[in-house]
């Protein structure tokens, strides 16, 4: 008696759930034909960018492009007005020579350096002699000692024009023997035996010694005379 | 399909869809517009059709615009103990009861039903010799009671009956009769259909 019931009911509960399949699956297709509408997406979209910029630091944030123009545009203009000002203000260089004149070679003369100097090469030589060294090392040997000895003679002649001062003075023949009149209004007394050592080595007939005659004096660093020479020129001081 | 293909030419081929809480959770904490536009390509089709069968489309669109902005705007109002797809339907839900508040819809709606009702009956009788069974569903679905078809589609949404009790402020026994009632109908008139 309970099986007939039994089947009604498991009958029943499979009839329902057909049912509810059944709306389930027409219902899943309503939905499938009712979808969101892209606007709402798009409006979705336009937001989240909205927020996102301004949410940004200020330091973050993309440039327009006309801002970005316009700043290249004002860096380019004061990069220019400062190179333009400072072309103006710059003194023209002796090395600046005009186009046409470094177009035309020929008014100018080519020289060959094979040596540093004679003095160098005579200093290198003497060196090399000293030690034995094989061909190939002594001719790199021997351009390195040139090298050195050419700057050694530069830097003690550097040294020799940064202790030089020259001057100017107006001969002044007086009883007490010889005076130098300097263009700063002081008088040097000049012995003998000190223009004697001055002129040595010159020849002597260059050097007029008489009363107003202009020289030019050259000091040490102690402030000691030596050098004189003859200036034509009256117009020094 | 593309299985002999290597993972680093697909490289979402084997990744596992992390669950819309974790998404959610991340964008509470990133707020990564990603995570939204992958919660919204989740939800958005079914949120609006659910908007849609308990008012109209335009009014599903402005509803479905506004929850989303409330997302974006508050997300932080999601705890992270019920679901993702609860939180979001209960938030459009009350949206539209609030709208349907303000322009004293549900008495208009009520009426609406009552026509219906008629139509179905009319309907019923050319639709079944055409066998459409999917337009006369959505138009029986229509001649439900707001309540009634509002359990229905939740339901069908995947809701428990706890759920849908909270979503809507209602005992869990109310539920239960509203949908009894509602699939009882809807089982009537697609019966009919297939006679």
């Amino acid at each position: 008696m309970t099986k007939p019931s039994n089947n009604n009911q498991s009958d029943k509960k499979a009839n329902s759930q057909d049912t509810d399949d059944a709306l389930n699956s027409l219902y899943q297709q309503r939905k499938g034909k009712h979808t969101s509408p892209s606007a709402v997406k798009q409006a979705l979209l336009n937001t989240l960018a909205i927020k996102e910029r301004r949410s940004k630091p200020w330091w973050k944030m993309n440039l327009r492009s006309y801002t970005q123009v316009s700043a290249v545009a004002c860096s380019i203009a004061v990069a220019f007005i400062v190179i333009s000002l400072q072309m103006v203000n710059k003194p023209p260089s002796p090395m600046m020579l005009e186009s046409a004149e470094l177009a035309d070679t020929s008014s100018f003369q080519s020289v060959e350096l094979h040596v540093l100097a004679p003095e160098t090469e005579q200093l290198a030589k003497r060196s090399m002699s000293q030690s034995d060294m094989s061909p190939q090392k002594s001719t790199a040997q021997e351009r390195k000692v040139q090298y050195q000895s050419a700057q050694s003679v530069y830097r003690a002649r550097q040294a020799d024009l940064a202790v030089y001062q020259q001057a100017y003075a107006t001969i002044v023949n007086s009883e007490d023997g010889l005076s130098l009149l300097t263009c700063d209004k002081s008088l040097l007394k000049l012995s003998k035996e000190v223009v004697d050592l001055l002129v040595l080595g010159q020849d002597k007939e260059t050097i007029d010694f008489s009363d107003g005659k202009m020289v030019a004096l050259a000091f040490d660093r102690n402030g000691h005379i030596i050098d004189i020479s003859q200036q034509t020129s009256k117009t020094q001081c | 399909m593309f299985s002999f293909l290597p993972s680093i030419l697909m490289p979402n081929a084997n990744r596992k869809q992390p669950p819309p809480e974790q998404v959610m959770a991340d964008y509470i904490m990133l707020r990564d517009k990603k995570a939204i536009i992958e919660l919204y390509n989740l939800f958005a089709d079914d949120m609006y059709h659910y908007l849609l069968t308990l008012s109209d489309p335009a009014l599903a669109q402005d509803i479905v615009q506004k929850t989303w902005l409330k997302v974006i705007e508050k997300p932080q109002s999601y705890h992270t103990v019920g679901s993702v797809k609860a939180w979001l339907f209960t938030m459009a839900r009350n949206a539209l009861i609030d709208e349907f508040r303000k322009t004293n819809r549900l008495v208009e709606l009520e009426n609406q039903q009552n026509e219906l009702d008629q139509d179905l009956d009319y309907e019923i009788s050319s639709t079944i010799n055409t066998r459409n069974v999917q337009a006369l569903f959505d138009k029986a679905l229509m001649t439900l009671s707001f309540e009634q078809r509002e359990a229905f589609c939740l339901q069908q949404e995947g809701f428990s009956l706890s759920e849908i009790a909270t979503m809507t402020h209602c005992k869990q026994e109310t539920i239960k009769t509203r949908l009894r009632y509602a699939k009882t109908k809807l089982k009537e008139l697609l019966e009919h259909a297939n006679d």
